[in-house]
């Protein structure tokens, strides 16, 4: 790790607590000093995260000293026996780490004190996590601890995966994803794991006719679910209106479905008037300002990529360039942001840049420009998407305003 | 779940280590000293900051300097530790980090050692002194394990205790009077009376805390006096009247007629100003209110729940001397002034539960259980009729007669409102 001039990458414990965070009836015991989760739990908030109860024991000097962790069992016994919370995670805080708490042998042991609750310990700790990888091993232990065995459904159905607190939007896209599905094969959505979802839907994810991973961190837990309920999965994240095409296209392929082709062509055709004259004004400025015509996006792999191929193809930017916010999702055309980086792109004033509100804060860029953690600003579900149909006009506006500055 | 079989008296009480949660599971809980620590920091002009830990320290604290509106003025940079380090030591590390922020400019760096750092035991004191010679930055180590303490307070005090390092001395003294705790530009909250009356007898003030600038700390030492108008800020006052021969009065804990104005007193005497006489009328109505409430108050028992930035002792032993008897107070510090509080308490008979509250939604079953006759300060039953609530976070930066007033009109006026269910409330 070392020394961070702006917000260092978060960790592999902050990504299991904000994949855990989004599952209501649940709650997330942290063992460990409080300020880690009070923290924790403002941010989730400011993320718009509505699902588990976010509870910390604290500990103190004596308890490291003498090992003691009953602070643990009688957070547990309040959430368990007075909250009525029968779903806890444990995961341990990085003092806990160091002292080498074992959460599996406390919840093996604590088990029979509890009969009626599941303790689930978490162990995505350690010092040298990403949070990527955090988000990647949690949802695949979701998966495997509670899923059950499950007919499949009579209806249509299908789960999303992978829509977590530390995707900037993961709320509104995972609403659009759901909506433009739901139309389009008359599908109902069984679980979005983690945003905005239960136990009990987790629990009946298996009985679902497929899975949409929207990132690569799913796609452990979706090949687990394939071979367990031989669900077939699709990993991809559809942005742009012929992306968004492609996509439902490929879904109809993958899956064999019928789909609604009338709702399809309407909504192609509502995206491509709306976003007509913006397209007309933009690509025209880009032509005649060269210098200007560079789309430079900064976060998510997945995320990035999409916007990069809509940017270039629909409104002809000359050059998109892409930074990740994980050293483990580098790629040949994707560098990772280092404080070098991010200082660079907000110097350059130059081109339209999409990141992080850090990011735009440091290169006096406007907040609508955001697509990507952290910032500092609240946010709900309403807002809207990046992808699908409505994050096309919805970014086609964004870069369309975007110009106002420029001139 | 309402046994409290686990909690101790005031009697038992020497430490935050005898002050335990009154239910177990924290939410949210109070945030850690690193947070305040830096709060303080990013918000005095000129201090540069290096919050030393995991990347949970790292990542959720940035919000702190982008709110800042004099984070430019400073470099607010983070050291995060990898599992190697949290082995081996990160005493390279840190030192190629301190030279890097000296290179950019630094003025003052503060080391903020959050928990991993203070448990693995890296002696960052002695590398600051190993290293201090070669750099121009001045470096402060504040140690500030969240396991070592209750609450957020000790990042406030401690900073500003360190802060205190930066004060030059001062040959001359001037007629300068340091404002411990208050900024000149908080607007939100009424000025107190007796900076009022300081200006308009011209002396000049030095207001030391958040908006403060660097400057202001390292000129602290030429002040005639010192006001400390909050608990975070005796420790710096104790430290400038030790070091630097400036007397301080501290007025946040003085809500009894006398107190305050013994405290005047000292400060007229010392100032060689009349102060007393311009207090006159507000003496006279916080008097007569007094005698008013303590024939009203007299055997009301209450519990203390959050008060923010009001330390609770002394506040207990005021309600004391109106005849009032708390059941249970809730501490998130235990300040050394504390002591002297805590035993007058105690020879008044006084013996409450100390607690921690941590859990609005939990305590409040168990508050309500105790059957006060108020409750003082924020808890989770604020908005319900019974028992009725007294509001005091917003007294934070207020001191004086006129603060007892205030306070004395509130509790009368809610425990003199007509019985059962007409009108009990919070005002």
């Amino acid at each position: 790790m070392g020394l961070y001039k702006t917000t260092p990458p978060f960790s592999g414990r902050m990504g299991a607590l904000w994949c855990l965070s989004g599952i209501a009836d649940s709650a997330v015991v942290e063992y460990g000093c409080m300020g880690h989760m009070a923290y924790g739990r403002t941010f989730l908030n400011r993320m718009g995260v509505l699902g588990g109860k976010l509870y910390s024991t604290h500990i103190g000097e004596t308890d490291i000293a003498m090992g003691d962790t009953s602070r643990l069992t009688k957070v547990i016994r309040q959430v368990s026996e007075t909250e009525g919370i029968k779903t806890i995670f444990l995961l341990p805080s990085s003092v806990p780490e160091i002292t080498g708490i074992d959460l599996n042998a406390i919840a093996q042991e604590l088990s029979p004190q509890f009969p009626d609750s599941s303790l689930i310990p978490l162990s995505v700790g350690g010092f040298d996590m990403c949070g990527h990888k955090g988000t990647e091993l949690t949802l695949l232990h979701l998966a495997k601890v509670l899923s059950k065995d499950i007919a499949r459904t009579q209806s249509l159905t299908f789960n999303i995966i992978g829509s977590c607190a530390d995707m900037y939007n993961f709320l509104p896209d995972a609403a659009e994803i759901e909506r433009l599905v739901s139309n389009t094969f008359s599908a109902n959505l069984l679980c979005a794991m983690t945003s905005g979802t239960h136990v009990s839907e987790i629990e009946t994810m298996g009985g679902a006719h497929f899975n949409l991973v929207i990132r690569r961190e799913g796609e452990a837990a979706a090949k687990y679910l394939k071979e367990r309920y031989g669900t077939p999965y699709l990993m991809a994240r559809p942005y742009g209106i012929d992306g968004t095409l492609d996509w439902l296209t490929q879904l109809e392929d993958e899956f064999k479905l019928q789909a609604n082709k009338e709702f399809i062509r309407q909504e192609y055709k509502r995206t491509v008037e709306q976003i007509k004259v913006m397209q007309t004004v933009l690509s025209r400025f880009l032509r005649a300002h060269k210098d200007e015509s560079k789309l430079t996006l900064a976060g998510h792999a997945d995320v990035i990529s999409g916007i990069a191929r809509y940017g270039k193809s629909a409104f002809g930017f000359d050059k998109t360039i892409c930074f990740s916010d994980c050293t483990c999702m580098n790629s040949q055309d994707t560098r990772y942001t280092t404080d070098e980086i991010k200082l660079e792109l907000a110097k350059d004033g130059k081109g339209f840049l999409m990141g992080s509100g850090e990011l735009l804060r440091m290169g006096k860029r406007k907040p609508n420009l955001q697509i990507a953690s952290p910032d500092n600003l609240w946010h709900h579900a309403y807002e809207p998407p990046l992808v699908g149909y409505r994050g096309a006009v919805h970014l086609a506006t964004v870069w369309a305003n975007e110009i106002m500055q420029r001139d | 779940m309402t046994d409290i079989k686990h909690l101790k008296c005031l009697s038992a009480v020497k430490s935050m280590k005898a002050v335990h949660p009154l239910t177990p599971a924290a939410f949210p809980g109070n945030h850690c000293p690193m947070h305040t620590a830096l709060s303080l920091g990013a918000r005095i002009k000129g201090v540069s900051t290096l919050v030393i830990g995991t990347s949970e320290c790292g990542y959720y604290s940035r919000n702190i300097p982008i709110a800042s509106p004099y984070a430019e003025y400073g470099l607010h940079w983070t050291y995060i530790l990898d599992s190697k380090e949290v082995v081996f030591g990160f005493r390279e590390g840190i030192i190629d980090a301190i030279r890097a922020m000296n290179a950019a400019g630094a003025k003052i760096i503060l080391l903020v050692a959050t928990c991993v750092p203070e448990l693995i035991g890296e002696d960052i004191e002695s590398i600051c002194y190993e290293i201090q010679p070669q750099i121009k930055a001045r470096l402060l180590h504040i140690p500030l394990g969240n396991f070592k303490c209750g609450s957020y307070q000790p990042g406030y005090w401690k900073t500003l205790m360190k802060l205190g390092m930066v004060t030059e001395k001062a040959d001359i003294k001037t007629e300068t009077v340091n404002i411990l705790g208050r900024s000149a530009l908080e607007d939100h909250i009424p000025m107190p009376e007796i900076i009022s009356v300081l200006k308009q007898q011209k002396v000049p003030l030095r207001f030391l805390s958040p908006d403060s600038s660097l400057e202001d700390f390292v000129s602290a030492g030429d002040a005639k006096i010192s006001i400390s108008l909050s608990p975070f800020m005796n420790p710096l006052a104790k430290y400038l009247t030790k070091e630097h021969d400036v007397p301080f009065i501290s007025l946040h804990d003085a809500y009894s007629i006398n107190k305050i104005n013994e405290a005047y007193t000292v400060l007229e005497n010392h100032l060689e100003l009349k102060i007393v006489r311009y207090m006159k009328d507000l003496k006279t109505e916080a008097d007569m209110l007094h005698k008013k409430a303590a024939l009203h108050l007299n055997d009301t028992n209450y519990i203390m729940a959050n008060t923010g930035a009001l330390q609770p002792l002394p506040l207990s032993v005021y309600f004391s001397e109106l005849g009032m008897s708390p059941i249970m107070i809730h501490m998130e510090e235990y300040y050394p002034s504390d002591v002297q509080w805590s035993e007058t308490l105690l020879d008044k008979d006084k013996n409450p539960i100390i607690c921690l509250m941590l859990n609005e939604h939990a305590d409040k079953t168990i508050i309500k259980s105790l059957c006060p006759d108020v409750v003082i300060g924020d808890w989770g039953g604020r908005s319900e009729e019974k028992p009725s609530t007294v509001q005091i976070m917003d007294f934070y930066g207020q001191v004086g007669y006129e603060r007892t007033i205030s306070l004395l009109n509130r509790i009368t006026n809610i425990l003199s409102a007509p019985k059962e269910g007409e009108g009990h409330g919070i005002i």
